[in-house]
């Protein structure tokens, strides 16, 4: 029996990237998008429901989309703009694109890719302790740091290598509309 | 709520601290009741943790480092590559290059009509999509028999490995016939694969019943399970997803080692390739690592060489002999 951790991560984590793609398409600040794909995966991961692989991702698009309009609601002005892209939140058929599981290849290459962008330092420690293996405190007698100093790029290390290989970064895609300028407090 | 980036922050202060290699049992206990304490914080913890064990695939080879890994002064992290780091990163390389120039493996946009035989040569691969919407992936020397009717669908394996992908049709239960065994399937992913007496099951999504012919013995595998069935009757075990994707890397023409012995590698190849590979005992003892086009023989005799010193010397016809010079 599949668990929900399983599921989630299995299914949901890897639409990351398209789902902060599709936040940002209405909520132009990264802080707020983060805040708000943190409720859209709290809202999935409580409904407990595990979905088999078409219909994950359309329960997570339609619970991102509900918040969205919750939110836009709840904003007192709303310009016609929001709702302009709001609009463009229907999901069509055809941009949905087919499941893809990554392959092994596939995920190597993000892996390196993400590693690449690691800063120098950070990279550095992911390479003593992930790579070579050592240990937390033969890592700092190498680079002649304090072990705290490990611990924080360690954890440091572990954010951007997350971001990065799950698309999180993602820049918002080419929408069909211009994106949002001014946004209604 | 804690916004999402303080959160992420708290959890990789948690990750990072039971990373360390002082971790008690007060910490865990902690680190449960902050888990407990909000979903949000439970996710960013898998979040964080799903793609730092993933990173473990970066980890490209077992020996210890060489001393100097790191450049102090940019503190900039270099890899001291061994000979079988350096043979798995050329593989790497090689093995991108070629799916690159690969890309898209035709396949013919007709659907089989009943009871059709099918057959691959040595080296071959073939896209097979049938008439119920199930697909068929015949990986090299395999030859089967398909035929659909209105109450089964059953094919007839003789030899060889295939993927299945079945389409979902609860009245036509779809059996694979290999080796004395009936895989039953009904809307699944699987592969059967057919070595010697026995074979090997691999199941990657739904179920699959193995059944035993002779006594209709029935063993259940489930996705993400291995089975390997032969006269004693079927063995399941859990493959991870990096053994998965390894043991159907063929069908995207890529055979996948990880520290496996020459002489195993070597028989994988030969499955592949008309000129057929033998491993003399000064170079049996090495183990290979990295993903490679299964046709490319010359590309893996080329790494050989570079990697191991391992050379191939002409023994009769098609056929080479592996010697360490």
């Amino acid at each position: 029996m599949q668990t929900t951790e399983q599921w989630f991560i299995e299914q949901v984590l890897p639409l990351e990237g398209e789902l902060t793609r599709y936040l940002l398409r209405v909520l132009s600040d990264k802080a707020e998008m983060e805040d708000l794909r943190q409720e859209v995966y709290v809202r999935v991961y409580e409904s407990g429901t595990i979905r088999q692989r078409p219909a994950t991702r359309y329960f997570v698009f339609a619970v991102a989309r509900n918040l969205l309009i919750d939110r836009l609601r709840r904003q007192r002005v709303v310009t016609i703009d929001s709702f302009a892209n709001l609009e463009s939140l229907h999901l069509r058929s055809d941009e949905v694109p087919a499941d893809r599981v990554l392959s092994g290849r596939q995920e190597l290459a993000r892996l390196e890719t993400a590693l690449n962008d690691l800063p120098p330092k950070c990279r550095a420690v992911f390479g003593l302790r992930k790579i070579e293996g050592l240990s937390q405190r033969e890592a700092a007698r190498r680079l002649g740091v304090t072990e705290s100093t490990i611990e924080k790029q360690t954890g440091k290390a572990m954010r951007l290598l997350a971001n990065s290989f799950l698309g999180a970064n993602a820049e918002p895609a080419p929408a069909s509309l211009p994106p949002l300028g001014a946004r209604a407090r | 709520m804690t916004s999402a980036s303080q959160t992420e922050r708290e959890a990789a202060e948690w990750l990072a601290r039971r990373e360390s290699g002082t971790w008690s049992g007060a910490d865990q206990a902690a680190l449960d009741r902050w888990i407990a304490a909000a979903t949000a914080n439970r996710i960013a913890l898998l979040r964080l943790e799903t793609v730092w064990r993933k990173s473990d695939l970066l980890r490209d080879g077992p020996e210890p480092p060489a001393s100097d890994a790191v450049d102090q002064a940019g503190g900039r992290y270099r890899a001291i590559l061994s000979p079988l780091r350096r043979l798995r990163r050329a593989a790497l390389g090689a093995a991108m290059a070629a799916a690159a120039v690969a890309g898209v493996i035709l396949y013919p946009s007709w659907s089989p009509t009943p009871a059709e035989a099918y057959a691959t040569p040595v080296g071959g691969f073939q896209k097979l999509p049938l008439a119920d919407g199930s697909r068929v992936d015949l990986n090299t020397d395999t030859k089967l028999a398909v035929s659909l009717t209105a109450s089964e669908r059953t094919i007839r394996m003789e030899q060889g490995e295939a993927f299945f992908e079945v389409a979902k049709d609860r009245k036509r239960p779809f059996t694979v016939r290999a080796g004395g065994y009936r895989v039953v399937a009904v809307g699944t992913a699987f592969a059967v694969r057919m070595e010697g007496e026995g074979l090997d099951v691999a199941v990657t999504e739904g179920t699959v019943r193995v059944v035993r012919e002779a006594d209709n013995v029935t063993t259940l595998v489930l996705a993400g399970q291995t089975a390997v069935a032969d006269r004693r009757g079927p063995v399941v075990r859990p493959a991870g997803i990096d053994e998965l994707d390894a043991t159907l890397a063929w069908r995207d023409g890529m055979l996948v080692f990880s520290e496996s012995l020459l002489g195993d590698v070597v028989a994988e190849f030969n499955r592949y390739n008309r000129r057929q590979l033998r491993v003399e005992p000064s170079a049996a003892g090495v183990r290979v690592d990295g993903r490679f086009k299964a046709t490319n023989l010359e590309g893996f005799l080329r790494l050989l060489e570079q990697g191991f010193g391992i050379r191939a010397a002409p023994a009769g016809d098609d056929a080479l002999v592996l010697r360490r010079s």
